[in-house]
């Protein structure tokens, strides 16, 4: 960082000094370098790890050779093969089910005069950003094959001989799955519909064909791109998710790739170089999965956005209005409302029993997960910490990378945008075992404490916020930090007075992203957390799995509480909506 | 001593040749325009100037202090170049008021807070936009962010103001008097300005010296009366103001008055004057283009005599308010002619042409 100082006068401009060689390194520059560094060291060095210990035979550190046994023994073993064709065919399923949701969902709020369409719009996003894991273990619940509340209510009230539903079968597994991967589909699609040229359906209208026969022929085909290219996010979701399976297949003894290398790592001797071949494997699955969605990215060329700003013509449905009408209140009553009604009434009660029974209700479980049990206080305060300290980490840390790819011209940019969308498409699971490898045997103490969870959920969610700045950034102009510049403000000053003012709305929206991951991610926490470092979904999991249901239920009730809390207040905060059209 | 100077700065973005081994000065006060079509490299000039571009090669000195040398490898960071800077699309900071945004670089110089509000609201007042300054900058017209801008970029006392299209983005009526108010302030100021644009009316309206650029090089440079007379090439002729082209070859020069006459097809004979720049590359017999502003032919009562005098026929005929455009044919070649729109034409539309040796270029 060499800058000289006071230049020389011009008066000799012949005898330039030779002294003055040291070529100047920005600020800027210093920085983008250092994030690079730092992004290859979070990013890419797990997952080359990984790839070298999966022909390794034993741990890093430890005396081992290169060998291919790990994938032969993986594929000698009947189960691993079963689990490998289970998780394609359970998450092909939830996929063609999550789309038969998603679309007519999304077509019914955007395209119809569907009562109540504005509400919906706002509820269907609600799935989202809840844990599909805590979603599942409500299930269980609401469709036990034996205590369950909805047989219940069918066998009792509604009369019938047996009990209708059992959610430990493959349909339950993926009846969840797509009940809370739709709204994936869901954002996309109308997101599509909304964008489309309304012309395209005026012309089809115009030249003779009804308002359902445009939305066949021309709506949803021109929508295609968006249908597809979601279905298969909803399948690496599905695929590479731990939480589901986890609470639904593993009673049923239906494992899947995720469930596997969880629970060959959870007992001893834990089965380390299995799973990093197994990591490999579904790593490869979900590889295709993305190569197969850039060729459909760089293929939808018919997506047209409008430029004009006009309303796209709604379907008038008449009496069907009832029937989209009730599609739309089941959906939230499925994945919303029946799975948390039944959440809060069990936190309520003192032990897990089904009657109605206000006079026993009490507050006594969420004082119990809240001050008197240390496992569940030790968890959320790491949540927290976690959550706000890694998201605010995290968001700045993408609002470098951002800036570096998108207003520099550093040769390392275009190695930035790739590390920084690479973890995208590794799998929560693939990833937590390749920082298992990476860390466990490494001199610096960093495996087995909460940095190590620190380290993971910004490894893995850095696409999340990288998104989120380089989104914004693209709509701030160039020349507002220029002008800034040249009037005398540093690159330190631009950023801080107006990139980050400036930036403020979409840094709010990815930090909320980033915050809502971290406090309900699984996958990661669960494979890499220590006693000291346990966090909230781990403690969810663990009184699951010992049948602590009303603390349970509290303790979930907290987190999405929690979640919403974050949604409520950063909205607040960052006052969204202000000013990010501007350009 | 200069107020800049540019000393053969050449820029590549990656294959791109932005800029070929550019020279150019300004003196103190002077209002010089980079006048160019786009991608001729008139904005890459300007942000080297600025600091927001780093040439391969060559030397900036802004005001006695060299900023960039591409040999020995220092480039002054903008910030500490000392600049005032108007943006095409003004880049008014829309977290901020009017008064943050004029005071703006002052702040960064730490200028004491009351001595800062004195003077931005200094010169708010001088572009006329006295009392706005707890506005929000948003909340304000085309017209009045392009003040803020402008105010901006002068609330420094900067030696050397650039402006890069700072007009392009107002409409017709608002940019013709932003364009004088602009001249007058900036010769009461008597600050150095380089402005950028691809509007050859306003470059010729607002300068001191225009130098026009053309594939990363610079084409003439001159006074506006220069440029527009005294065009050095086709592409002068073209780019400043309207023309008719007619190709052909040097029949006779003379050297004495420069004045050669050239034949076109069809037998066209015209004369009209070599630049002196040309004088050496041009003889009988090589091949050259006249070009005549569509202002210079006149329409003559009777038979017009030799030299430059043909017979014509009216092709077309459009009203425009303030004149009518023709569009003649002439011994099979075709002209658009400018003429006072009351002047009466022959009912056949048969009419006669003439146009001074002096007032038609011959390039080559």
């Amino acid at each position: 960082m060499s800058r000289i100082e006071a230049p020389p006068d011009v008066a000799s401009i012949g005898a330039r000094r030779r002294s003055r060689r040291a070529r100047t390194v920005s600020v800027e520059a210093a920085v983008c370098w250092t994030a690079t560094a730092v992004l290859l060291w979070l990013v890419l060095y797990p997952l080359i790890v990984l790839l070298i210990g999966s022909i390794r035979s034993d741990l890093p550190m430890r005396p081992s050779e290169f060998t291919l046994a790990n994938f032969r023994t993986l594929f000698a073993d009947q189960a691993n093969l079963r689990a490998i064709l289970n998780t394609v065919v359970s998450s092909a399923l939830a996929t063609a089910l999550a789309v038969a949701i998603g679309v007519p969902l999304a077509w019914m709020t955007s395209r119809t005069d569907t009562p109540g369409r504005r509400f919906f719009d706002n509820a269907f996003v609600i799935p989202y950003y809840l844990s599909p894991f805590i979603g599942a273990i409500a299930w269980t619940m609401l469709a036990n094959p034996r205590i369950g509340f909805l047989n219940s209510l069918f066998t009792d009230v509604l009369g019938f001989e047996a009990n209708p539903f059992n959610i430990y079968s493959l349909p339950g597994l993926v009846f969840v799955m797509a009940l809370y991967y739709s709204p994936i589909v869901f954002l996309l699609v109308a997101g599509a519909l909304r964008s489309m040229d309304p012309s395209l359906e005026e012309a089809s209208r115009v030249h003779g064909v009804g308002a359902l026969g445009t939305t066949l022929r021309v709506t949803l085909p021109v929508v295609t791109p968006a249908v597809s290219s979601s279905a298969l996010l909803v399948f690496l979701n599905a695929a590479g998710q731990l939480g589901i399976p986890a609470v639904i297949g593993i009673p049923m003894h239906y494992d899947v790739i995720t469930t596997r290398i969880w629970v060959g790592l959870g007992y001893f001797p834990p089965k380390y170089t299995e799973a990093a071949a197994f990591a490999m494997v579904l790593l490869g699955l979900s590889t295709l999965i993305v190569l197969l969605q850039h060729r459909i990215m760089a293929r939808k060329s018919y997506a047209t956005v409008t430029g004009k700003g006009l309303r796209p013509g709604l379907v008038q449905l008449g009496p069907l209005r009832a029937v989209t009408f009730t599609a739309c209140v089941l959906y939230v009553l499925l994945s919303i409302v029946l799975p948390y009604s039944v959440l809060v009434f069990i936190s309520l009660q003192p032990y897990l029993s089904f009657e109605f029974d206000p006079a026993s209700w009490s507050l006594g479980r969420y004082a119990e997960v809240l001050f008197n049990n240390p496992l569940t206080v030790r968890a959320t305060i790491n949540s927290l910490i976690l959550g706000i300290g890694g998201a605010t980490l995290t968001i700045f840390f993408s609002l470098v990378i951002s800036y570096a790819s998108l207003r520099t011209r550093l040769k390392s940019r275009h190695i930035l945008d790739y590390l920084a969308t690479l973890p995208a498409g590794v799998p929560a699971v693939v990833f937590a075992v390749a920082l298992l490898w990476a860390y466990i045997y490494l001199p610096v103490p960093i495996y087995g404490t909460i940095w190590m969870l620190l380290i993971a959920y910004i490894a893995h969610y850095i696409p999340f916020g990288v998104r989120a700045t380089s989104s914004g950034l693209l709509q701030v102009s160039t020349e507002l930090e220029e002008s800034s510049r040249v009037h005398g403000e540093s690159w330190f000053g631009t950023m801080r007075r107006i990139v980050v003012p400036l930036l403020k709305p979409a840094m709010t929206v990815g930090w909320i992203l980033l915050f809502v991951e971290f406090i309900r991610s699984l996958s990661l926490s669960i494979l890499l957390y220590s006693p000291d470092s346990v966090v909230m979904p781990v403690v969810i999991y663990e009184l699951y799995e010992t049948g602590a249901y009303p603390a349970l239920a509290a303790f979930s009730v907290l987190q999405t509480l929690l979640i919403f809390a974050a949604i409520y207040a950063a909205r607040k905060i960052g006052r969204v909506d202000s000013f990010m059209q501007l350009k | 001593m200069d107020a800049i100077t540019i000393d053969r700065i050449s820029k590549t973005f990656g294959e791109v040749t932005a800029l070929h081994n550019v020279s150019l000065t300004a003196a103190p006060g002077e209002f010089v325009t980079l006048l160019g079509p786009s991608g001729c490299g008139k904005t890459t000039t300007l942000r080297a100037l600025a600091g927001l571009e780093r040439p391969d090669s060559g030397r900036i000195v802004i005001d006695g202090r060299e900023v960039s040398c591409a040999e020995t490898g220092y480039f002054m960071p903008p910030e500490r170049r000392g600049l005032g800077m108007v943006f095409q699309s003004y880049a008014i900071w829309p977290h901020m008021t009017v008064f943050q945004n004029v005071a703006y670089p002052l702040k960064a110089k730490g200028v004491a807070k009351a001595d800062m509000r004195a003077r931005a609201e200094q010169i708010l007042e001088l572009v006329g936009l006295a009392g706005l300054g707890p506005r929000p900058a948003t909340n304000l017209s085309g017209g009045q962010q392009q003040r803020v801008a402008l105010a901006r970029s002068l609330v420094g006392e900067p030696r050397v103001l650039l402006l890069d299209e700072p007009l392009s983005n107002l409409d017709a009526k608002l940019r013709e008097r932003m364009r004088l108010e602009l001249k007058q302030l900036q010769k009461r100021l008597g600050v150095t300005a380089v402005y950028v644009t691809h509007d050859q009316a306003e470059a010729l309206a607002l300068s001191d010296r225009i130098i026009l650029m053309n594939g990363g090089r610079i084409v003439q440079q001159g006074t506006s009366r220069d440029i527009y007379r005294e065009p050095q090439s086709r592409f002068v002729v073209d780019f400043v103001g309207q023309a008719n082209f007619v190709e052909g070859t040097i029949v006779s020069f003379d050297r004495q008055t420069g004045i050669a006459e050239l034949r076109g097809a069809n037998g066209f004979q015209i004369k009209g004057r070599i630049p002196d720049a040309l004088s050496r590359k041009i003889a009988a017999g090589s091949p050259a283009t006249a070009a005549l502003r569509p202002e210079e032919i006149h329409i003559v009562d009777g038979e017009a005599q030799a030299p430059n005098g043909w017979q014509a026929k009216v092709a077309s005929d459009l009203f425009l308010g303030n004149m009518r455009e023709l569009t003649i044919e002439a011994v099979g070649h075709v002209f658009r002619v400018q003429i006072p729109s009351e002047q009466r034409l022959p009912p056949d539309g048969i009419i006669w042409l003439n146009a001074a040796p002096a007032a038609v270029c011959i390039l080559a």
